[in-house]
């Protein structure tokens, strides 16, 4: 368990971090889907584990200056006040029905994600080809 | 008239978060861009400060359900800092969209699974 938990920590964080998505998605379906952890356990666990991973990079944008910190304090505000009444609205329902609204939130990241990876194809050929050019004309 | 703005959009993305055990990242970023006219960068990196609150006050609410296992979220965490490092390293060698696109799928099918057991 105690292992099985560490490699779900490791597969998330290297798949957040080259996909660009927020690993908090992927921690609850691993915990659900491979360790059988009830559905408002899993996203307990998921909704701390974020935080320190995102503390690191926090850190590093702080000193990159790309914060914004002149909306920075009403979009907390605002997630906290949100985050309570989810939270709450989240506890109130049946184990089944959240795996439920869950699995429909999840489908649609994933069509998302798969449209996204065509956009970002094209992006990153054209850049490519960019390259190619410019290095022919010296 | 911004503030009010980016109120609701962190209540929107709070709402969504605590619901789902997700950061709600998925939810600032792209209503950022789009209202508050933040680029897509600044977006990404404010949002990651922003849900830091959002996501302790949430799991504070589930602790109060008794749904928290410390353990269990710690070593998510202790996982997940070693990932996001491994991660960051092997960014030149893999193309993004390709892994991506198969990420797409098999999440997919996960997502299914969830919702079908």
């Amino acid at each position: 368990m105690l292992i099985i938990a560490i490699i779900t920590g490791m597969v998330t964080g290297v798949l957040s971090g080259l996909l660009g998505i927020g690993g908090g998605a992927i921690l609850v379906v691993s915990a659900v889907v491979f360790m059988g952890v009830g559905q408002h356990a899993a996203q307990a666990a998921a909704l701390v584990a974020m935080i320190p991973t995102a503390l690191v990079g926090v850190a590093k944008h702080h000193r990159n200056k790309m914060i914004n910190y002149q909306v920075a304090p009403y979009l907390a505000l605002g997630l906290v006040l949100g985050g309570m009444i989810g939270a709450y609205a989240a506890n109130n329902i049946s184990d089944t029905l959240l795996r439920k609204i869950f699995s429909v939130f999840f489908s649609l990241m994933s069509v998302q994600m798969f449209w996204t990876s065509y956009k970002q194809e094209k992006l990153a050929k054209a850049a490519e080809r960019q390259a190619a050019a410019e290095k022919g004309t010296k | 008239m911004e503030k009010i703005k980016a109120l609701l959009i962190g209540f929107t993305g709070g709402i969504v978060g605590g619901l789902l055990g997700i950061g709600g990242a998925i939810i600032l970023v792209p209503l950022m861009v789009h209202y508050l006219g933040v680029s897509q960068h600044m977006a990404h990196a404010t949002s990651l400060a922003v849900i830091i609150p959002g996501a302790a006050i949430s799991a504070l609410v589930y602790q109060g359900f008794g749904q928290l296992d410390l353990g269990l979220a710690g070593m998510f965490a202790v996982g997940g800092i070693g990932g996001a490092y491994i991660g960051a390293s092997l960014m030149p060698y893999v193309k993004p969209y390709i892994l991506k696109r198969i990420f797409a799928v098999v999440a997919l099918s996960l997502a299914i699974r969830m919702g079908v057991s």
